[in-house]
């Protein structure tokens, strides 16, 4: 059995398998449209979507541990601003985003403001009752007169084509693809890099001790309205690239379900993970699609009923339940854990306190006379160093979720 | 013109029928306080357990079982649903904290919801009505044009909710279980100490929320005349308002929270022409927010949502 | 011999990672009163709680040869042991009467429930003027001698009671000792008393034990504790 590399976090080394990583994912990113037909594409598009939208809830719940129930809302704001100026206003889907996002934020920062004063369930029922009203506004004569179509919902055409210099040969959509793939892959950075900064760090401290967090100078209300406010963003952007994918939102689109979906993603892939929000994405696209698929070919489920989406949410309810008792921290720890038997990332502090010299090339594990109480993960052994969180997949301990 | 609400006769008519939704919020928000009291928990999937409780009823009644029979059993079997989930699937959580016990709600919620709609499908049915529900069942007390009338469903739905209150408070302080259950919601430590079996108290509490808000759909059903599988997703959210309204570990204050809030959503539209359509969520959101940034402990409760 | 009514012997309990107890060995014979001395944080309301199956716990306890670890505190209630909990823990939205009938929750005998309430409310009788109102409205002492009498309403063969004087001012401490000192007389019921104020507990009690760091460094008679040389440094001040 050979042991797993270990490499120092910031050394040459980690960012080369940074830059591998990052390479190989934009090469899927690019393979996809040339190589899948249209339908793909689209579901596959869903899942950028839904990803964005998964990530804002990521940074609320799971970073910074407070219950957001109205997720729903802010995706269902993002896309009806996008819908509303883009079928009334005659705007381009680009120029709406940056409005979508502005409404996102400040809506969260509305939602948020309680959490000024108010923390925990009550938290949770202000945000329920946010995603509750929210399709029901829209349904309204109120919601009727910004022009959302009411129950109905609002149907929007967003046609591109695929522009002369671009070289490849992908299809219109395929374009859209990659538009929207570019869009999230800058979110998911941006994401990345707040949860690592100062402010992200206090989230956290924020959720294992908020007594603690607010002694050494970390302001948990600011923390807190800001995370929910940029939760409330990415949900609305989430809900602006949706529409790239779907000519039509309506009321039943961002009920409170979908907000309960969300959840189970986040969950799925890991709370306190922003590559976790990936993972809930496709989750929340193929579920539903080879649920509904296996459903139609059992006979006695496929005559229960003609909508075989039900199928799909008790068996994210069933999901749920099962990753609470038994993968709590979600899947992205667990994928960690596996990439940990072939290449271990320590953090310099870490490395510095075992001994391991801090000029950061390749060093195998063990080397200083086995002296080294984290780095050698044996199979089915530790996480990671010294329980150090592991920087490539955020910052977040591959913890349970907790309070 | 449409009557005006300094009319007598109208503002009567809207203060019943405000009245007799009161009672409806008021059944969930007890049975929010109730479990809430001993186990700090919210049960977001109580309305969704209120549901298939309510096509308990009806699926009874399609097969010819007398409607009061039917409730009865539905009542019945909601109790033994809710103490055994409670001991199932939320108690093995309990020592990780809230979080986790909140999503397992939440994925109840999905599972029921869903379920119900696959069994029962996504179309209302008409609902088994207990009471007489015709034009003709009401009684006349002002004349003219508007007139002001009680229906005898009002009088039922209230009868209902007096009978049940005086029936939950002899249980909870004339019975040895109540007193048991009480200790456990005053002092959970101090009560395992005492022997009582604080476990047993949860499934109590559990239980007897499922049978009241299963009695609390089947209501609606009744008031509105119809029953889907989403009935009951925004009367939570007014049974959640009315508990916090009235203290969220409070008993008397979640009756006393159902009502105020009944009356106050069916009033306050009248007062403001220019609310248009039905808002009565942004109100109940509105009552949620004042009271917790006023008296976050509500009017009767003693205890805040420190959880979390 | 006759095996001692509680007997603790090698008792470990841990919060999570934090061993608080490391081998307590300990014996309280039926009828006799044992007070358990010791610094703040050496273990000793770790060491009640470990009687009653509240924290999690490796060794042996056995009530009257019954093993009781690792059974559910309910369970060792029935077996006869009532916990008098620090802080006195009443019931404060419970009325005084309510809070004496919980303590009998275990009994079935209704008459004698009765009986035991006027009992107490005799022996207790500023219980008796309050029985109607609200446990959290009296003062520390009456909540002290609320918390005492609910213990007892169970009628236990062991009574844990862990700093019942914390709070209290002087005077009522003493008549609650003193209260203590004549149940323990009558009904021959066995106490485990953990306390700070050591002249006073040891003054009533047969025989004490001196815990640090999760350890019996000491035990003995009460007048051999009292005379140990450490010991009055340590807790008596002179």
């Amino acid at each position: 059995m050979s042991s797993p590399r270990v490499v120092l976090e910031g050394s040459r080394a980690h960012r080369l398998w940074q830059g591998a990583g990052l390479l190989l994912a934009a090469l899927v990113v690019l393979a996809l449209p040339l190589l899948a037909g249209d339908f793909r594409i689209g579901q596959f598009s869903l899942v950028i979507a839904y990803a964005v939208a998964v990530l804002g809830l990521n940074l609320v719940t799971g970073f910074s541990g407070q219950i957001s129930l109205g997720h729903g809302a802010f995706f269902g704001l993002g896309a009806y601003t996008t819908a509303i100026l883009v079928t009334d206003h005659g705007w381009a889907w680009a120029a709406t985003v940056p409005v979508a996002a502005l409404l996102g934020l400040a809506l969260g920062f509305v939602v948020g403001v309680p959490a000024l004063r108010l923390h925990g369930l009550y938290l949770a029922v202000i945000t329920l009752a946010v995603g509750v009203a929210f399709p029901v506004v829209v349904s309204q004569p109120v919601g009727l007169s910004l022009g959302t179509g009411g129950v109905a919902g609002k149907t929007v055409r967003i046609a591109w084509d695929k522009p002369a210099w671009f070289g490849l040969d992908v299809s219109d959509r395929g374009w859209m693809f990659l538009v929207m793939a570019a869009v999230a892959g800058g979110l998911f950075w941006i994401a990345t890099g707040l949860v690592r900064s100062r402010v992200g760090r206090s989230m956290v401290a924020l959720r294992d001790n908020g007594t603690a967090a607010a002694i050494s100078g970390v302001w948990p209300a600011e923390v807190k309205t800001v995370a929910f406010a940029v939760s409330a963003l990415y949900g609305s952007v989430g809900g602006s690239l949706y529409l790239l994918t779907t000519p039509i939102i309506s009321p039943t689109t961002v009920g409170f379900t979908i907000t309960l979906l969300f959840i189970t993603a986040m969950v799925l892939g890991g709370a306190a993970t922003v590559s976790g929000a990936w993972l809930g994405g496709l989750a929340m696209v193929f579920l539903p699609y080879y649920t509904a698929e296996w459903a139609a070919r059992i006979p006695l489920l496929s005559d229960l009923t003609d909508q075989p989406g039900l199928f799909a949410n008790v068996l994210y309810g069933v999901i749920l339940i099962v990753f609470i008792y038994f993968v709590p921290g979600g899947v992205v720890p667990l994928l960690t854990r596996l990439r940990c038997r072939f290449l271990v990332i320590v953090p310099p502090e870490a490395a510095a306190a075992a001994g391991l010299p801090s000029s950061g090339s390749d060093t195998t594990p063990g080397a200083p006379d086995g002296g080294l109480a984290g780095p050698t993960p044996a199979i089915g052994g530790p996480v990671s160093p010294a329980g150090e969180p592991d920087p490539s997949h955020g910052p977040g301990h591959p913890a349970p979720i907790r309070s | 013109m449409s009557p005006n609400i300094d009319n007598p006769a109208y503002l009567l008519t809207l203060l019943t029928g405000g009245l007799t939704n009161g009672v409806l919020y008021a059944l969930v928000a007890l049975a929010i306080v109730l479990v809430y009291k001993t186990t700090s928990h919210i049960n977001l999937a109580q309305g969704e357990m209120a549901t298939l409780g309510a096509f308990c009823v009806f699926e009874l009644t399609r097969h010819g079982v007398n409607v009061w029979l039917a409730i009865a059993i539905a009542l019945v079997l909601s109790f033994f649903f809710g103490a055994g989930l409670e001991r199932g699937l939320i108690r093995p959580l309990e020592r990780r904290g809230v979080f986790p016990v909140i999503l397992a709600t939440l994925a109840l919620f999905l599972i029921i919801n869903a379920g119900v709609a696959i069994i029962w499908g996504t179309q209302p049915v008409a609902p088994p009505r207990p009471f007489p529900s015709g034009i003709d069942d009401k009684i006349d007390l002002i004349g003219g044009a508007p007139p002001f009338f009680i229906t005898h469903v009002s009088l039922g739905v209230l009868a209902v909710l007096v009978v049940l209150l005086l029936g939950l408070w002899l249980l909870l302080e004339k019975t040895k279980l109540g007193l048991g259950y009480r200790a456990v919601a005053a002092n959970r430590e101090a009560a395992e100490v005492m022997g009582i079996p604080v476990g047993r108290m949860y499934m109590f509490g559990w239980g007897i929320a499922a049978a009241l808000g299963t009695l609390a759909a089947a209501l609606v059903a009744e008031t509105a005349g119809a029953l889907d599988f989403n009935s009951m997703g925004v009367i939570l959210i007014f049974g959640l308002a009315a508990a916090t309204l009235g203290g969220i570990d409070s008993v008397p204050g979640a009756a006393v929270g159902g009502l105020a809030l009944g009356l106050v959503m069916a009033v306050v539209p009248g007062l403001f022409t220019v609310i248009e359509g039905d808002l009565s969520l942004v109100i109940a959101l509105l009552v949620v927010l004042v009271v917790l940034l006023v008296r976050p402990q509500g009017l009767f409760g003693t205890k805040t949502l420190e959880r979390v | 011999m006759a095996e001692p009514l509680l007997q603790l012997s090698g008792v470990h309990a841990a919060y999570g990672d934090v061993e608080v107890l490391r081998g307590v060995d300990l014996e309280v014979g039926e009828g006799e009163v044992v007070v358990l001395l010791g610094a703040n944080g050496a273990g000793k309301t770790t060491t009640l709680r470990a009687i009653c199956g509240m924290v999690g716990t490796r060794g042996s306890v056995r009530l009257g040869g019954t093993e009781l670890t690792g059974k559910p505190t309910e369970w060792v209630v029935r077996r006869g042991i009532s916990h008098v909990p620090q802080g006195r823990g009443v019931f404060g939205v419970l009325s005084v009467e309510e809070n004496l009938r919980v303590g009998a929750w275990n009994r079935t005998d209704a008459k004698g429930i009765e009986a035991d309430i006027e009992r107490w409310y005799t022996v207790f009788p500023r219980l008796a003027e309050r029985r109607t109102q609200l446990a959290g409205g009296m003062s520390g002492g009456e909540q002290q001698m609320l918390a005492v009498a609910r213990g007892l309403m169970a009628r236990p063969r062991l009574l844990l009671l862990d700093e019942p004087s914390l709070g209290l001012a002087q005077i009522i401490t003493r008549e609650l000792f003193a209260q203590l000192e004549a149940i323990n007389r009558e009904e021959s019921v066995a106490m485990l008393i953990v306390e700070q104020n050591a002249e006073l507990a040891l003054s009533f009690a047969h025989r004490g034990y001196v815990l640090e760091s999760g350890s019996i460094v000491l035990s003995g008679s009460a007048d051999a504790v009292r005379g140990n040389e450490d010991m009055r440094r340590a807790y008596l001040g002179y």
